[in-house]
């Protein structure tokens, strides 16, 4: 009961400081929303600028745009979108003449400024557009071949050349290697979900070593021990309390995310698994923390420090595959490069709770010897 | 003036002693610009030759056409032959091919005018690009059956004649043509920009030592007894505020000589970032004064703080490019100091003259002259008795 007390007493001073709900929950989400944005899915951007407002030029972008893999964003000036190549905003972008509709239209040949970022997806970018733009041209094409072979003018040509009633001898259809059709989008915020859950839970379990410090500061643990209880209650009472906040700002995230952005969380016990043995490891690390310094001034930045440095290492911030070979290794120094790995066992992979029991072992063993040497410093500190 | 240097120089020794600036102000963006350095390779996709496999089950010449085709595209696509459709579908589950084109029995004859055949092509959802590399590729050979029939039908010609007209085809120039023009790159590298941008992000941090402590200050009884000695009120904010300026400057230049040094982070012309240093460092000072006059206590201020500075950085690129995404995001991206100062400085690394930190500076003078003089309105309410 007196464990459950102090529980009480630890979630009770963490929520009354409202501003701590921005930061255990609505910073997680603001940023599952802007990484989702951003970085949800790993499509090629491609800009466009539309120098006239010509149906065909409208056709051509509109077939780009209908093409999977390529977000295809408008620009308003040449210059706008050549800037937005050079900072890498997006691949490459293409210019479409004022004159292309009536160039078309008269059978005359046009040209489409390309302008490719150098070491970039240009080229592959490339092959769409062609690809759109030989569809496009195609009665024109054929049109050219009958005034060879007949010597009649263009538009003569392009008038018999669509009075062709064809259906199309080859239509191409896009599978996915995964089974059944390809599909039109897949989560986008699935995976910042995961990576903002993590980093989070880790960074406010670290922060939150504020707190620990507060109490001892303020004589709160003084005065706990001061009552008839053993220091083996209010060890913990502190450490589950920090964990129930820890799990329930997970909670939160999982809940939300699956609401607001229909994230797929996978296999629900692969995932509890995960999030338990994670939230263990946070909070023997913020407890650490607590437990190593003696002011907030100091606690804090630290917090801070280690808990957004191990998501970048770890994973959660870029994700782990685009690391180079040695840096992934070292990530695997970090709880977030095991977590990042589990949970794309169970996000990508579909994979269920036997998937992931191998990082959830490591996790556990992370989480034993940091509440082990966090409980030892506590003890210490508080009975001091 | 004596008194402001006296309490600037208070200040700064509580700071440096209890190593809280110490740590804010340098530990934290130079081990972070490190980690992110490190591992955040590039924010677009760099050039990489695409796999992509071809599936023959027609076994006629229109596999050797598509590869013709193809070895026009230049070398940023690599066919590769697969045996069955099946074994391509692992292939690009397994990531060892970026798409897999299926060519259908009966296609060439299909070109010659017999029956329409489906070509499939195989993706993976999690490699779009290898996706939209592979259907271009068929959806391009498909289109160019279609023109040639076309042609064929308006003619009236037979198998034989169409033939020669494949030919034809494959010889004239297309009707749309793109024509290449190679941008130059004015992005930072990753280790430049996470360098600058972890850099500002804790410059909105390194700052609050000044102006928020006369809450602090307040709180603690202090500033009471400051305002009893014979230091005007001027003096007093002038001191708080030089603290904040002073700890912004000497972070950003250490960071910057730092990561100069030791990280090889390449800042661009000394005179320009040094004008972009000056001007962030007016900026965030400004904006944490601002936000210091609307609270009412030290702890809610330091909450208002880490979240207005937290919301910035986030907005302003400081963990990831924000205005990549185009939209409303780079909009919102151009409302912070943040983006200014990383926009300038991406100008200035790739080699611009240094009236391209022109704009970024106006700008941030802008925010400071605004936010400012509202927090100067604002702020005697703060020191008085």
């Amino acid at each position: 009961m007196k464990v459950l007390a102090i529980v009480r007493t630890e979630l009770t001073r963490t929520f009354r400081w409202r501003a701590n709900i921005f930061f255990l929950l609505i910073m997680p989400m603001g940023l599952i929303l802007l990484l989702g944005i951003a970085y949800g899915n790993s499509n090629a951007r491609f800009g466009v600028f539309e120098k006239g407002d010509g149906a065909l030029a409208g056709q051509l972008v509109k077939a780009l745009r209908s093409e999977p893999g390529l977000d295809v964003r408008g620009y308003g000036s040449q210059d706008s979108m050549e800037k937005a190549v050079e900072r890498g905003y997006v691949s490459a972008g293409l210019v479409i003449p004022s004159s292309f509709d009536a160039r078309i239209q008269a059978g005359k040949p046009v040209a489409l400024r390309y302008l490719a970022r150098p070491d970039s997806l240009a080229p592959q970018v490339r092959i769409a557009v062609e690809s759109a733009v030989s569809a496009q041209g195609s009665d024109i094409a054929a049109a050219r071949i009958v005034r060879g072979v007949q010597k009649t003018s263009l538009q003569g040509a392009l008038r018999r050349v669509k009075a062709v009633d064809l259906a199309a001898p080859a239509s191409v259809e896009l599978l996915s290697a995964r089974g059944g059709k390809y599909p039109k989008s897949q989560g986008q915020f699935d995976r910042s979900a995961s990576t903002m859950l993590l980093l989070f839970v880790f960074l406010s379990a670290l922060t939150g070593s504020v707190w620990l410090i507060e109490t001892r500061r303020l004589g709160v643990a003084r005065r706990m021990l001061s009552t008839p209880s053993s220091a083996r209650e209010i060890l913990l009472g502190i450490v589950i309390g920090r964990w129930v906040i820890t799990l329930l700002q997970s909670l939160s995230i999982v809940v939300f995310s699956g609401l607001v952005f229909s994230v797929d969380w996978g296999n629900p016990l692969g995932t509890a698994a995960v999030i338990l043995s994670f939230s263990l490891v946070a909070v023997g690390a913020g407890v650490l923390i607590g437990t190593l310094f003696s002011s907030e001034q100091q606690a804090g930045p630290v917090g801070m420090i280690v808990g957004l440095t191990f998501a970048a290492i770890g994973g959660s911030m870029a994700p782990l595959d685009t690391f180079p070979a040695t840096m992934r290794k070292i990530a695997h120094v970090t709880p977030h490069a095991w977590a990042n790995d589990a949970f794309n066992h169970l996000l990508v992979n579909g994979g269920g709770l036997s998937s992931v029991a191998l990082d959830v072992a490591v996790l556990c063993g992370y989480a034993v010897v940091l509440l082990t040497l966090a409980t030892w410093r506590l003890r210490r500190v508080l009975t001091a | 003036m004596r008194a402001a240097f006296l309490i600037t120089a208070k200040d700064l020794r509580q700071r440096v002693r209890d190593r809280s600036a110490v740590l804010v102000a340098v530990v934290a963006p130079l081990a972070l610009a490190f980690a992110l350095g490190a591992t955040v390779s590039g924010f677009s996709a760099g050039s990489r030759a695409f796999t992509i496999g071809l599936v023959d089950l027609d076994h006629g010449p229109a596999a050797s056409t598509l590869q013709d085709a193809l070895a026009k595209a230049g070398s940023s696509v690599v066919m590769k032959d697969v045996a069955t459709p099946a074994e391509g579908r692992r292939l690009v589950k397994d990531g060892e091919l970026d798409g897999a084109i299926v060519l259908p029995q009966g296609l060439s004859i299909a070109s010659m005018g017999g029956p329409p055949v489906r070509i499939d092509v195989i993706g993976d959802p999690k490699n779009p690009i290898g996706a939209l590399v592979g259907r271009s590729i068929a959806g391009a050979f498909a289109t160019s059956m279609r023109t040639i029939q076309i042609a064929s039908k308006a003619l009236g010609a037979g198998p034989a004649e169409t033939i020669k007209i494949v030919g034809r085809v494959s010889s004239s120039s297309p009707p749309i043509s793109i024509s290449d023009t190679s941008t130059t790159r004015k992005n930072l590298d990753p280790k430049t920009y996470y360098a600058a941008a972890m850099a500002v992000f804790f410059l909105f941090f390194a700052v609050q030592f000044g102006i928020s402590s006369l809450l602090h200050e307040r709180a603690d009884g202090t500033l009471a007894r400051m305002l009893a000695a014979p230091i005007s009120r001027r003096s007093i904010l002038a001191g708080k505020a030089m603290t904040s300026l002073a700890l912004g400057f000497v972070s950003m230049t250490m960071l910057a000589l730092i990561t100069r040094y030791a990280l090889g982070a390449h800042w661009g012309n000394p005179l320009g970032v040094a004008v972009l240093i000056v001007c962030a460092v007016l900026a965030a000072t400004a904006v944490t004064a601002l936000v210091t006059t609307l609270a009412k206590t030290y702890e809610q201020a330091n909450a208002w703080l880490s979240i207005v500075s937290v919301v910035l950085g986030m907005l302003g690129g400081s963990f990831f490019p924000v205005a990549q995404s185009g939209g409303v995001l780079a909009l919102l991206s151009k409302a912070t100091p943040h983006a200014w100062f990383l926009n300038g400085l991406q100008d200035l690394s790739s080699g611009g003259a240094l009236s391209v930190v022109v704009e970024p500076a106006i700008v941030l003078l802008a925010i400071t002259v605004v936010c400012g003089a509202v927090a100067l309105v604002r702020i005697r309410r703060l020191i008085e008795p």
